[in-house]
């Protein structure tokens, strides 16, 4: 998936895959915290390239 | 100078417009052939596996 | 005597394959001439633009749209069409969710524009000429249509009716839905015209209860066994989260489905979806073992996004792209 991320042009980083046992609680709290403070740090997402002819009405007289 | 345009070119595949130019006394002054189409083959199949490219590129033309 | 239908056929940046696909319709073109009039297709009769503009709104039954979105030309012929038809229909893979030229969604116009006329090694353009929307010429003046900054599927630019997918779609299809407007009994709106399962259903290979990839091989470099499902020997196949209809085509021809047909119902992102369905097939006791069997593969994107990239959910992202990576 991180590859496929890359090709996207997504930060990988945005992606993490754990396994967390449903016995693990303080390890579901940490991991989830710590990405938490991964994906604030990089910020929101920039929205998709999205191109001016398609955004706008067309008005025809 | 008057102008006719042909737009698109019409019965074959691909897209292309005619610009026609007529002086004062109605003869063909000049003509210029127009592509509109931008794909980008030539830089999509960049990082294919090679054995899809020949899966792709056939879109390029489907006649 | 009834009123007959009006239909028009608008190609985009297409490949003229959707509109061959008309024509392979074969005899049933007759009936179709009997039904209809076309009012507007470039291709195959001389009609201009003006042509269809003239016609009222709403004045064509039906319109059928293919090709991508690519330039604002193409973005005013689908605005055009929605306009003049009452029933608006995707035609092809192009038109249903980008197509093979969605493909370029990867990289930005200018990087394309570039490769095309300054680095192509075929190319011969020591100016470094390039296609302007305006051009002054001792005459007069030149226009182009404008290369937008991504690719779009109709349905990103206009509300489309109804879908007929594949790359090329196939006759049986633009007959049934030629038949569903003869008869007047359309399906409800949105509805893909054709099969309502994944193409492992009309897949004639053999499938065992679990499929267990240990590794993932490339179909022209190995001996694949022709009676074995494809998947289970390690060959990418998107068969399982593509729609039916194509009677397993490119698997019966011995090679791996790409997806053309779009995905299956209540799928969201067919990329994802794909990305699911191949991992879920790997086997592997560790989550080394696991990257390094997904690490074969070189070009997931391209994989799982071949007809589609146009309406990944990711959008188009243009962050950091390293030397290398496509």
């Amino acid at each position: 998936m991180k590859k496929v991320l890359q090709q996207m042009g997504v930060d990988p980083e945005r992606l993490r895959l754990e396994s967390v046992s449903a016995s693990e609680a303080q390890r579901f709290a940490e991991t989830v915290k710590g990405f938490t403070e991964t994906i604030k740090k990089l910020g929101p997402m920039p929205k998709g390239v999205e191109d001016p002819a398609v955004a706008k009405e067309e008005v025809h007289a | 100078m008057k102008k006719i345009e042909i737009d698109p070119i019409s019965r074959l595949e691909g897209h292309g417009k005619i610009a026609i130019f007529l002086d004062d006394n109605g003869d063909v002054a000049n003509a210029y052939l127009q592509i509109p189409e931008l794909r980008g083959f030539e830089q999509f199949c960049v990082g294919r596996p090679v054995e899809e490219v020949p899966r792709i590129t056939p879109r390029i033309c489907g006649v | 005597m009834p009123e007959k239908f009006k239909f028009a056929f608008m190609p985009s940046a297409s490949c003229g394959g959707c509109e061959i696909a008309i024509v392979d319709i074969d005899e049933v073109i007759l009936k179709v001439a009997e039904l209809a009039d076309i009012v507007y297709w470039p291709t195959a009769l001389d009609f201009k633009d003006k042509d269809l503009e003239a016609i009222p709104d709403g004045g064509v039954t039906v319109g059928f749209f293919n090709g991508a979105v690519r330039n604002d030309h193409d973005v005013h012929h689908a605005h055009l069409m929605r306009r003049k038809s009452q029933v608006l229909v995707a035609f092809g893979a192009c038109a249903q969710m980008g197509g093979i030229p969605s493909l370029g969604n990867f990289w930005t116009t200018e990087e394309i524009a570039h490769r095309m006329y300054d680095t192509v090694p075929s190319v011969v353009n020591p100016d470094g000429t390039r296609p302007q929307t305006t051009f002054e010429v001792p005459e007069g003046e030149l226009t182009l249509p404008r290369a937008m900054e991504r690719a779009y599927a109709l349905d990103q630019v206009v509300d489309v009716d109804y879908y007929i997918p594949g790359c090329p779609p196939q006759p049986k299809w633009v007959i049934a839905a030629v038949e569903a407007v003869a008869s007047g009994e359309l399906p409800p709106k949105g509805t893909v015209i054709a099969g309502t399962k994944a193409v492992c259903d009309e897949c004639p290979r053999e499938r065992s209860e679990e499929k267990q990839v240990t590794a993932f091989k490339r179909i022209h470099l190995v001996e694949n066994d022709p009676e074995k499902c494809l998947l289970e020997q390690g060959i990418i196949c998107c068969g399982p989260a593509t729609r039916d209809g194509c009677e397993a085509a490119c698997i019966v021809a011995g090679q791996a489905c790409r997806g053309c047909f779009g995905p299956t119902d209540n799928v969201n992102d067919m990329g994802a979806k794909l990305a699911s369905a191949i991992a879920s097939i790997v086997v592997a006791d560790t989550q080394a073992e696991a990257d390094r069997i997904l690490g074969q593969l070189d070009d997931p994107a391209g994989y799982f996004y071949r007809f589609g990239l146009a309406k990944s959910l990711l959008g188009v992202q243009r962050g950091e792209r390293k030397e290398g990576d496509e």
